[in-house]
């Protein structure tokens, strides 16, 4: 498929259904495809995360994240944790990672 | 992703230095804490730590009372990482020149490395770190004061 730089001013499909080329600004900014938007419930303003992946780079909403957060939180609710309990299992870990670094310091 | 925000304010945002307590709680708990945290990963703050807490994080994530998976502990580390900046841990130097200002010696990495970083604040749950360093503040407090800071901008 020939594309030009003009063409490229919105975002085009290519190949497949999954694939979309797009031209990034003199800012560094690049606009995603309107179906994708929808699709990933992107508004103004939405964050989105870039995650590296080798020569790849991913985008997904952070708001994923949240997502992933809350299902966990629910999880954690179930098994009666309080605060004050998880307060008491950091201390513990704290004062196990300090005994090592305490010999270093002798 | 902080730096739109950064340049939107016109004013350097504070760098809090977070505890690992804090961490945890705001990973696991809806709350001040995990405000905090979100703060920070719009840009509203920067969130800084260091390879020690991040293992302390981990350790207690670890535990077995959480009953996490360690695709869960992934998906939750991954969460900090990019709400957070980490720094070089301080040397065993650094951490012996301070070791009679704390008497409970297992804090004296968040002490250190707060000073040598030279965060604005020390967001932390630990009452003798709350009482000897001026800067450390609880989560709460810490929330008002960036709260007051943005409605003054």
């Amino acid at each position: 498929m020939a594309i030009s730089k003009k063409s490229l001013d919105r975002p085009l499909r290519v190949e497949s259904d999954l694939s979309y080329v797009s031209k990034v600004t003199s800012a560094g900014q690049l606009t995603i495809p309107k179906v994708l938007r929808k699709k990933l419930a992107l508004r103004e303003s939405s964050l989105v995360v870039l995650d590296e992946v080798g020569d790849v780079v991913v985008l997904r909403p952070f708001e994923a994240d949240e997502r992933s957060l809350s299902i966990l939180r629910r999880k954690l609710k179930k098994t009666g944790l309080t605060r004050d309990r998880v307060n008491r299992i950091v201390e513990r870990e704290r004062a196990r990672l300090w005994k090592d670094t305490a010999k270093d310091l002798r | 992703m902080s730096s739109e925000n950064e340049q939107d304010s016109g004013k350097t945002p504070l760098r809090i230095f977070v505890d690992a307590n804090t961490f945890v709680s705001g990973l696991l708990f809806e709350g001040n804490e995990a405000t905090l945290i979100r703060l920070g990963a719009v840009g509203l703050c920067r969130l800084a730590t260091t390879p020690y807490v991040l293992d302390e994080v981990t350790g207690a994530l670890s535990a077995a009372e959480f009953q996490l998976s360690d695709d869960e502990i992934s998906v939750l580390l991954s969460y900090v990482n990019r709400c957070v900046r980490v720094y070089e841990n301080p040397s065993a130097d650094e951490l012996r020149e301070d070791l009679t200002r704390l008497n409970d010696k297992k804090d004296l990495h968040v002490l250190v490395a707060f000073k040598k970083l030279e965060c604005d604040m020390l967001v932390t749950g630990d009452k003798e770190l709350l009482r000897k360093v001026p800067d450390a503040k609880r989560t709460k407090q810490a929330l008002e004061i960036l709260l007051l800071r943005s409605a003054h901008e």
